[in-house]
C-alpha cells in the first residue's frame, strides 16, 4: 500500500513534467485519486479507506476543547494556564493531522477528510472566542451593511462606519439570503456564510493544487500549509468581505484549471460560470479582484512566454489552448465597470494606506526616519514576548530558507506548468512583504497580503518538501521537514494572534476592540435604538462607535463619515466655541461619552478611529470627558454609570436661530433583560426590526 | 435511467420542500426554517454542475466544490438583480429567485440527460460509509465538539461583567411634549434592588418614588407631567436616583432642558 502510493505519487509528479503543456490542462489526477482495488470483505477495505481519519478527528478536536477551555479561563480572569493551554490546543489542533498528511499512506479521501477535520476546528476556535455576537472591529463594519439591507432590502444604503462597504455587498447578499429564507439573526447566519466559504476555500485549494501536481500528497500538505497562513485563522474567518470574496477567487481559478481538461463544447459552459464567478468576486471584495487580476495577468504572461517557448524548441504550430487570458481581460473589465459605477472609491479607501506605506519607505530608505520597531507595541498593554518573537522570526526564517528547496522543485518538475511558475513568481514577493514591516503603514499592507501570498506560497513550499521528502535518507528529512512545517505553523499562529490580551476573551480592556465589547456598551446602544429611534447622528469613541452604528442603528460620526474629526468633542478639556463649532459642522445630535476612556490608556494604541490621530500617551482627563454636564442647552439623558448620553442638537442648531425640532421622541421599548432571552436573541431574528 | 437522474429528482424535491417550508412555515420557526438553507449553499450550485459538466464523471470532493461555490456565485448575482426590483432582497424573493433557478436548471438537466449514456454518480454506494468502531470514534469526536460549544456558549452568556443600573429621561410624545418627561429605570446589577428615584425641577422637588424595587432585568418607565415652562429661558429637570446604601450620594444622574 506505501509502496503503491508512492510510486504513484512520483508517477503523477513525473508526468506532470513530462508532458509540460498538457499537463495542467489533464493532470493525471483520476489515477491519483483512484481508491484502493475493493477487496474480499468491505469492512477491512472501508477502513483502510479512511484510515487514521477517525482517530485524528478525536485528537484534533480535544484541541478545540482544550482551546475552548483556555477561553473559558480567560472569561474567569484565571491568569496562569489559560494562555499554555491555548497554544497547547492549537498543536494538537494540527500537528497529528500535519504528520499523517506527510506520510505516503493516506487514501485521498483520507487526506481531504482529515484537511475538513482541521478546518473546521480552526474556524471554531475562532467562533468559540465570542460566540454571542460578533466582536471583532471589521465584523461590525459588516454587520452595518447587512443591517441596512436587512430594513431597506437595498442595497448600496450609506454606512457611516465603512462607506465602501456598501459598495460590495456579496457577503452581506448571501448572509441577507440566509438570514431571510432560515429566521436566523445576521450574527448565525454571517457565521454559517463564513464557515460555508471556509470550506469552499479549503476544497478549492485542495484540487487545485492536486489538479496541477497530480499528487495527493502535496495537495495535502500545501493546503495544509495554506491553512498554516496567519491570515485564515485569525482573519479570513471574520464576517468581512475579504473572507467570501477570497474562497470564491480561488473557486474560480480553480474552474480555469479544471476548464482546461474538459471536451472544447463544455469548456463554453464552464466559462460562463467563470465569468459569473469573476463578477461575483469583484462585486464582494475591491482588494481580492485586484489581487486575483494580477494573479490572470502574471499567468497569461507566463502562459503565452512559455506557449512562445515551447513553439520555438518544437519547430512546430503549438494550439495556445484556453488559458486565463480571457478570465483576465473578463476581470479587467468588470472590475473597471465596478469601480466607475461606486465612483472609484476603492481607490479613494486604498490610496492613503498605499502612499503612507510609499512615503515611510523613502523616508526610511533616505535615513529621515527610523524603521518601525518590530513586536514593539506602542500601547499601554504588555508587549509580546520573547519565545513569540522567536517562535515568529523562526517561522520567517524557515519559509525563507525553504523557498530555494521550493523553486527549484518547480524548476525541475513543473517547468512546463504556467501556473506553478506563475505561483514560484508571485512566492519572490514574500521576503518584500516581510520588509514591508519596516513601516507601520507597510505592516498592516503586508498583514493583507499574506492570505493572498500564501496560495503560492503554500504550494511551492509544499512542492519543495516532497522533492526532499523524495530523495534518500527519507526517515531523517521527514522528521526534519515535519519540525520545519510545525515550526512555521506556530510562528505564523504567534504572528496573526496579535497582542497577548487579544488572544483570549476576558474582563473589560479600553480601546480593547473586542475586549471592549461588553453589556454595558451594549446596554447603551440597544436603549438609542429602543428609545431615540434609528439614523440620528451619534458621535464617541472607537467601540462606542461600532455598537451605536450596529446595536444602536445610528449614524455614528467617524474620521471617513464626519466634516470634522469628532475625536476633539471628547478630548476637548472645555466646552468652549471650539466643540461647539465642530457639533455644527457635524451636525451632532448626540455624544456618548464613556468615563471607562479616562481610566486607562487605549489597548490598541488610540481612543478613536483616525487613521491619522497619534497614539495616546496619557489617559483622556476624566474633566474632558464630564464637561458637558451643566452646559445649558446640553441635556444629559441617559446615565448608566460608565456611559452617558448627551443630547446636544440644541447646541449644533444654535446658529440657525430657530429652537430644535427634531427632539428625541421614545420608541416602544424592546423587551430584552432576562439571561436566557439575552443569549437567544442573539441567535434569532427577532434581534433585528421586521 | 432513472436511478441516474435519482440525484436531479432529490434536487427538485429538497427545492420544492424548502419552498413549500419557507412560505408556511413563521420566521421565528427557525428549527424548521433552517431545512432551507440547502437552497442558498448547495442547491442552484449542484444543479448548475449538473449541467456544466453533464456526461462527465465528477467526484464527490470536486461536486460538493462546484455545488458550494456555484451557489454561492449565483445567490450574490440574484442579489443584485433582486435590488433592482421593487421588492428588493426580502423574504418572498429570496424564496422565488434561487429557487426558480435550480428548478429550471434541474429539469434541464434532467432532459439533457435523456438518451445520454452517462454514469451514475461516482459517490452513490457504500465507499463512503464507515466501520463501527470508526464510526464511534467520529461520534466521540462530535460529542468532545459539541462539549467545547456548550462550554463557550455558555460561558460567554454568563461571563462576570460587573453589574449596571440604566437612568433616562426624555421629552414626552404628542401633546404634552412640553409639560411632561418620560423616565426610566433599568436594573442590570447582580441583584434586585430598591431604588429612590427623585425628580427636581428649577431646584425644587417635584416628584419623589421612595422605593423602586427592581428584579435583576426589570425595566420601570413612567410619564411625569411636569409644572409650566415659563416664557423666557429654558428649564432644567434633574433626576437623580439613590441605593439604599448611599441614600446622600446620587447612583445615577440625568437631566434635561425643557425648551419654552
Amino acid at each position: 500500500m506505501t509502496t503503491d502510493m508512492e510510486s504513484m505519487d512520483n508517477r503523477n509528479l513525473a508526468g506532470a513534467t513530462a508532458t509540460g503543456w498538457a499537463a495542467w490542462h489533464s493532470a493525471p489526477v483520476q489515477e491519483a485519486v483512484a481508491p484502493p482495488a475493493a477487496t474480499a470483505t468491505a469492512t477491512p477495505a472501508r477502513a483502510q479507506t479512511w484510515g487514521w481519519f477517525p482517530a485524528l478527528s478525536v485528537i484534533s478536536t480535544l484541541g478545540v476543547l482544550l482551546v475552548a477551555l483556555a477561553y473559558e479561563g480567560g472569561r474567569l480572569s484565571a491568569l496562569q494556564w489559560p494562555v499554555p493551554l491555548f497554544w497547547c490546543g492549537l498543536l494538537l489542533l494540527f500537528v497529528p493531522v500535519a504528520l499523517r498528511l506527510f506520510s505516503t499512506k493516506p487514501t485521498r479521501q483520507e487526506r481531504i477528510a482529515l484537511l475538513i477535520v482541521v478546518t473546521i476546528n480552526f474556524y471554531l476556535t475562532k467562533y468559540l472566542q465570542y460566540p454571542l455576537y460578533f466582536t471583532f472591529y471589521d465584523e461590525f463594519l459588516h454587520v452595518r451593511s447587512a443591517q441596512d439591507i436587512a430594513t431597506s432590502h437595498h442595497l448600496f444604503q450609506p454606512n457611516p462606519l465603512l462607506p465602501i462597504s456598501a459598495f460590495y455587498p456579496g457577503l452581506e447578499i448571501v448572509t441577507n439570503a440566509v438570514s431571510n429564507l432560515t429566521g436566523l439573526s445576521i450574527f448565525v447566519a454571517g457565521t454559517l456564510v463564513i464557515g460555508m466559504a471556509t470550506l469552499l476555500l479549503v476544497l478549492s485549494l485542495y484540487l487545485l493544487y492536486e489538479r496541477l501536481s497530480g499528487s495527493t500528497r502535496l495537495a495535502g500538505l500545501a493546503t495544509l500549509l495554506y491553512i498554516a497562513n496567519p491570515g485564515f485563522v485569525f482573519f479570513d474567518t471574520m464576517f468581512a468581505y475579504e473572507s467570501l470574496a477570497l474562497p470564491l477567487a480561488i473557486f474560480v481559478v480553480f474552474v480555469i484549471v479544471r476548464r482546461g481538461s474538459l471536451p472544447a463544447r463544455q469548456q463554453a459552459a464552464l466559462t460562463l460560470l467563470i465569468w459569473a464567478g469573476l463578477a461575483a468576486v469583484v462585486v464582494t471584495h475591491h482588494l481580492t479582484s485586484f489581487a486575483l487580476l494580477a494573479f490572470l495577468c502574471l499567468w497569461s504572461i507566463v502562459s503565452l512566454l512559455l506557449w512562445k517557448m515551447t513553439r520555438a524548441r518544437q519547430g512546430q504550430k503549438q494550439p495556445l489552448l484556453a488559458g486565463p487570458r480571457e478570465a483576465a481581460l473578463v476581470t479587467c473589465v468588470l472590475t473597471i465597470l465596478w469601480l466607475i459605477y461606486t465612483n472609484w472609491q476603492a481607490f479613494a479607501y486604498l490610496a492613503p494606506n498605499l502612499a503612507s506605506t510609499m512615503n515611510q519607505v523613502t523616508q526610511i530608505l533616505a535615513h529621515k526616519a527610523p524603521p518601525r520597531q518590530l513586536f514593539h507595541s506602542n500601547t499601554a498593554s504588555a508587549g509580546t514576548s520573547l519565545w513569540e518573537r522567536i517562535a515568529a522570526y523562526t517561522s520567517a526564517i524557515c519559509i525563507l530558507l525553504g523557498l530555494p528547496f521550493g523553486l527549484f522543485a518547480i524548476l525541475r518538475r513543473y517547468r512546463a506548468n504556467a501556473f506553478a511558475l506563475t505561483a514560484g513568481c508571485v512566492t519572490l514577493i514574500y521576503p518584500v512583504t516581510l520588509l514591508l514591516h519596516l513601516t507601520q503603514s507597510g505592516a498592516e499592507l503586508a498583514n493583507r497580503t499574506e492570505e493572498f501570498l500564501f496560495v503560492a506560497l503554500a504550494f511551492v513550499l509544499a512542492a519543495g518538501a516532497v522533492q526532499v521528502l523524495q530523495t534518500s535518507g527519507a526517515g531523517r528529512r521527514l522528521a526534519l521537514v515535519a519540525a520545519v512545517v510545525v515550526m512555521i505553523y506556530f510562528g505564523q499562529m504567534v504572528l496573526g494572534s496579535g497582542q497577548p490580551w487579544s488572544l483570549l476573551p476576558g474582563p473589560y480592556m479600553v480601546g480593547a476592540d473586542a475586549r471592549s465589547i461588553e453589556p454595558e456598551g451594549i446596554g447603551a446602544a440597544e436603549w438609542a435604538s429602543a428609545y431615540l429611534g434609528p439614523g440620528h447622528i451619534v458621535a464617541s469613541d472607537r467601540n462606542n462607535t461600532l455598537l451605536m452604528a450596529t446595536f444602536g442603528e445610528q449614524m455614528a460620526e467617524t474620521a471617513g463619515s464626519a466634516n470634522v474629526p469628532v475625536s476633539w468633542v471628547l478630548l476637548s478639556p472645555q466646552f468652549g466655541s471650539g466643540v461647539r463649532a465642530i457639533l455644527r459642522q457635524d451636525d451632532i445630535q448626540y455624544v456618548v461619552v464613556d468615563l471607562r476612556l479616562s481610566t486607562a490608556l487605549p489597548a490598541i494604541g488610540t481612543y478613536f478611529n483616525s487613521a491619522n490621530l497619534q497614539p495616546a500617551t496619557t489617559p483622556i482627563n476624566r474633566a474632558a470627558l464630564t464637561k458637558f454636564d451643566g452646559v445649558q442647552d446640553v441635556s444629559r439623558i441617559f446615565d448608566s454609570g460608565d456611559i452617558i448620553i448627551y443630547n446636544v442638537e440644541s447646541i449644533a442648531r444654535q446658529p440657525a436661530g430657530p429652537p430644535p425640532t427634531r427632539h428625541a421622541r421614545p420608541a416602544r421599548p424592546k423587551k430584552l433583560s432576562q439571561p436566557v432571552a439575552w443569549v437567544r436573541q442573539f441567535y434569532l431574528w427577532d434581534i433585528l426590526p421586521q | 435511467m432513472k436511478y441516474r437522474s435519482m440525484d436531479m429528482l432529490a434536487v427538485i424535491a429538497l427545492t420544492c420542500i424548502a419552498i413549500t417550508l419557507a412560505c408556511t412555515v413563521p420566521a421565528n420557526d427557525v428549527a424548521v426554517r433552517i431545512l432551507t438553507l440547502p437552497l442558498v449553499f448547495f442547491l442552484p450550485g449542484y444543479a448548475l454542475s449538473a449541467l456544466l459538466f453533464s456526461g462527465q464523471t465528477q467526484d464527490i470532493v470536486e461536486r460538493v466544490a462546484f455545488s458550494l461555490g456555484s451557489s454561492l456565485i449565483l445567490v450574490i448575482l440574484s442579489g443584485l438583480v433582486l435590488n433592482l426590483t421593487s421588492d428588493g432582497l426580502s423574504a418572498g424573493s429570496w424564496i422565488a429567485l434561487p429557487g426558480m433557478i435550480t428548478l429550471v436548471v434541474s429539469v434541464a438537466v434532467l432532459l439533457r440527460r435523456q438518451g445520454q449514456n452517462a454514469a451514475n454518480p461516482q459517490w452513490v454506494g457504500s465507499r463512503y460509509s464507515f466501520p463501527t468502531g470508526q464510526g464511534l470514534l467520529l461520534a466521540l469526536a462530535a460529542l468532545i465538539l459539541g462539549g467545547a460549544l456548550a462550554l463557550s456558549i455558555s460561558g460567554a452568556g454568563q461571563q462576570p461583567y460587573p453589574g449596571f443600573t440604566q437612568l433616562w429621561m426624555l421629552p414626552a410624545s404628542g401633546v404634552h411634549a412640553k409639560d411632561s418627561v418620560q423616565l426610566g429605570v433599568k436594573n442590570m446589577e447582580k441583584t434586585a434592588m430598591d431604588y429612590r428615584l427623585v425628580v427636581n425641577m428649577g431646584g425644587k422637588v417635584i416628584k419623589q418614588w421612595s422605593s423602586l424595587d427592581l428584579r435583576v432585568g426589570e425595566n420601570w418607565q413612567t410619564t411625569l407631567a411636569v409644572p409650566a415652562v415659563g416664557q423666557n429661558s429654558p428649564v432644567l429637570v434633574e433626576a437623580l436616583l439613590y441605593r439604599p446604601n448611599t441614600p446622600t450620594t446620587p447612583y445615577r444622574h440625568v437631566e434635561l432642558w425643557l425648551a419654552t
